[in-house]
């Protein structure tokens, strides 16, 4: 895979030295953040009512409560930042030009798209590394359930990989970034709501074939602490085909050129 | 070419051939065809160029992928690893569940009549998830009942939240939806064979092949419908047979012999399941041996004022009121017991013998011991001699096995009437769903499975008036503006570089 690093390294740097990636991360962490607080205030609320009904507090549980819809819900912001991470990946370069010299450069096609993938992952893995914080505080407030978390953790990486790889490939599709980054956020969307749209379907197997194209329908296992290899599966699944699709689309670029 | 598609879209939506869509279809195919033929060549060049041809290769190319994915994603279906990460597996079902599972072969349905928004639905249909994942042969729907009181009716649906367990032409319906009501429901659907229940015969008792007044042909009925086979048992020539699921000794007119008695008290040392149902002023020998099960049964009659009003005589004593036990859990139908007598518990029962009552008369009865008054008639309340109410005449003991290193228990149930299950009364109120209700609890023992109770651990938070000022100011002020901070020093150090 020629070119990896230099085209890594190269997004990477160009991430952190415009707003971008701070604009981004702060945005995710402050809203993040302000959700997490939430439902550990709730649950600190809620707690002293189940202290006293035993029913309740035997349906509550510490990291699940307070952490379960916290991943769900970085999901969802994460849905919204990401038309601003991707956009610029390959759009921006079509109109400064500096696609032409990318692409004629003697680095192959997956190298590139590979690089750039990756960078906007280790943009995402940031992200989520300091979100860290919110488990580690809740250490010293009571019981949690480390596995469960990680497996949470995991979730959101494979759901945001698959939102940054759809929109890495729009951001292909055009010269730009404005475009790209719409597109993508109704194409994402897409993918969010198609899950809702299912229940409508009344006949089991297509509901069953819809549903199971949402993606954040596959996070919930994730968000529970349950690991199920179907569920990785869609995940990689996405992320492939639609690097395979921006490969076709670099290709067919380089043939009108 | 508009034409065409006009008609391909009304006839998708249409959903059939119909007049307003094949007309347009027709048309525009029409015209799809002379347009092709009047430009040919121009098609032809257009099939022919490089971009087309591109195009044409990169759709196969896309299909195919999205071909190969699919089958990555068929098989991953089935064949998948599933890890429950959660403390004490609560995603997951228990060990023994899962044990059981693996040994099914027939198939199962689970029908759960929930209303839509009735608490407790979704993670109802997670767990029943968990058992489709395990187990291909499980099959389950949840539905509603007020929308569909045509299926509720079928099954005879009454409540919310019930669950309808069936396979085969074995039904069970349970009323809760923990895991181990339902692994235990589909057990008993899906386990071959049929209970064996022996009714003691050869000295009067009321028998099943009776269809008289005294007969039990009705409670025969009853126990064929759960698939329960009935048989009668000679024990003057027999032991109890190994295959006997309980034992039902429905009012003799006589004791048996002292050797039918050995039997019977080895059947049940050996963890035998017997229903007495005994008449009063009968069977003393018998009434003796439930003695050392904590039970007494006195020389009496329960004479009950209350009956009048249900239209009766006194010596039909009803039940409105039942003590805590899987019998009558939930149970609030009123029972009728024409001529009972008491069975009362004793209150230091021996060693490892566990007494409960079941079901007691109202305080306005009680058990007369006086004989020659009540051929006279004049049968009343006499302190000295007789209990007042209320009375009971049901009760239940559970003794543990006597035989060498073997682990378990033998059930007694005992009721002071056997003609409440009779042809005569079976079907007053509630009296065939209490026998029912008895005859079940006592056939099922060893084999339900128990499934420990997965609970992580509640850790109540009670955050300080600091700690409180702390979650909220760290992650949402403290760690964004951190980031942002370090971003505006870098990229005003970069520009100052360049």
């Amino acid at each position: 895979m020629k070119g990896f690093f230099p085209v890594f390294k190269r997004e990477l740097r160009a991430y952190f030295s415009s707003p971008i990636a701070y604009v981004v991360l702060g945005m995710f962490l402050a809203i993040s953040g302000y959700f997490y607080y939430n439902n550990l205030s709730l649950f600190s609320l809620i707690s002293l009512q189940a202290s006293q009904n035993p029913m309740l507090a035997r349906q509550l549980n510490f990291t699940e409560m307070i952490l379960n819809s916290v991943f769900r819900n970085m999901g969802v912001i994460f849905l919204f930042l990401t038309p601003m991470i991707t956009m610029r990946l390959f759009a921006e370069e079509k109109k400064s030009g500096t696609i032409e010299l990318l692409l004629t450069y003697p680095v192959k096609d997956l190298g590139v798209a590979m690089g750039k993938f990756v960078s906007a992952l280790a943009l995402l893995i940031i992200m989520l590394a300091l979100t860290s914080l919110y488990p580690a505080i809740m250490v010293f407030l009571g019981n949690v359930e480390i596995w469960t978390v990680l497996a949470g953790y995991l979730g959101v990486i494979l759901m945001g990989a698959s939102f940054l790889a759809l929109g890495m490939w729009l951001s292909s599709l055009t010269e730009n970034q404005i475009i790209a980054a719409t597109v993508t956020l109704i194409v994402l969307l897409f993918f969010w709501v198609i899950g809702w749209a299912a229940t409508f379907v009344d006949q089991a197997m297509l509901r069953q074939i819809i549903s199971q194209l949402s993606l954040p329908e596959h996070l919930e296992n994730f968000a529970k602490g349950v690991i199920d290899t179907r569920d990785v599966i869609f995940y990689l699944n996405f992320i492939v085909f639609f690097i395979f699709l921006t490969l076709r689309s670099l290709e067919s670029r380089l043939r009108r050129g | 070419m508009a034409a065409a598609a006009g008609g391909g879209i009304t006839w998708s939506v249409l959903g059939k051939l119909k007049p307003p869509a094949a007309i347009p279809l027709l048309v525009g195919g029409v015209f799809l065809l002379v347009s092709l033929y009047w430009n040919f060549t121009a098609f032809r060049t257009f099939l022919g160029k490089r971009s087309t041809r591109y195009g044409f290769n990169l759709a196969v190319l896309v299909l195919v992928t999205l071909g190969i994915i699919s089958l990555v994603v068929a098989i991953s279906t089935k064949y998948y690893k599933r890890w429950d990460l959660t403390e004490g597996r609560r995603y997951s079902l228990s060990l023994s569940s899962k044990k059981f599972l693996a040994t099914l072969k027939v198939p199962v349905k689970l029908t759960a009549f929930y209303r839509v928004d009735q608490e407790g639905r979704s993670s109802l249909e997670e767990l029943l998830k968990q058992y489709r994942n395990i187990y291909s042969g499980f099959d389950f729907e949840l539905v509603d009942p007020d929308r569909n009181p045509g299926l509720a009716k079928k099954y005879q649906v009454t409540s919310y939240g019930t669950l309808v367990v069936e396979s085969g032409d074995k039904q069970e319906k349970v009323f809760e939806s923990n895991e181990e009501v339902i692994t235990n429901a589909v057990l008993k659907v899906s386990r071959a064979g049929k209970k064996t229940i022996y009714f003691l015969s050869g000295h009067g008792e009321y028998s099943p092949a009776n269809e008289q007044r005294q007969g039990y042909s009705t409670a025969k009925k009853v126990m064929d419908e759960v698939n329960y086979q009935v048989k009668e048992l000679v024990l003057m020539k027999e032991e109890v047979p190994a295959d006997a699921s309980a034992v039902v000794i429905s009012a003799p007119k006589q004791d048996p012999l002292d050797q039918e008695l050995e039997a019977i008290k080895r059947y049940i040392d050996k963890g035998g399941n017997i229903f007495f149902l005994l008449e009063p002023f009968a069977t003393p020998k018998l009434a003796a041996l439930l003695k050392p099960y904590g039970l007494i049964l006195k020389e009496d009659i329960v004479l009950d004022r209350m009956s009048r009003l249900f239209g009766g005589d006194y010596f039909i004593p009803v039940v409105t009121s039942y003590k805590d036990h899987e019998i009558t859990r939930d149970f609030n139908m009123a029972t009728f017991f024409p001529t009972a007598r008491s069975v009362a518990i004793e209150a230091k029962p021996p060693a490892g013998v566990t007494a409960k009552e079941l079901a007691t008369t109202g305080s306005d009865s009680w058990a007369e011991t006086n004989r020659k008054l009540l051929e006279q008639g004049k049968a009343r309340y006499d302190e000295r001699e007789d209990s007042k109410g209320p009375v009971t005449i049901a009760a239940v003991s559970v003794a543990p096995i006597k035989e060498e290193g073997k682990k378990g228990q033998a059930r007694l149930l005992v009721f002071g009437d056997a003609d409440f299950a009779s042809n005569a009364y079976i079907g007053l109120s509630g009296n065939g769903a209490l026998f029912l209700s008895a005859i079940r609890w006592l056939v099922e023992e060893e084999e339900l499975i128990t499934v420990r109770p997965k609970q992580a651990e509640f850790t109540p938070l009670f955050l300080t008036r600091i700690q409180g000022k702390l979650v909220f100011w760290l992650p949402v002020i403290v760690l964004p503006g951190l980031v942002v901070v370090c971003g505006a020093v870098i990229l005003a150090h970069r520009r100052r570089l360049g």
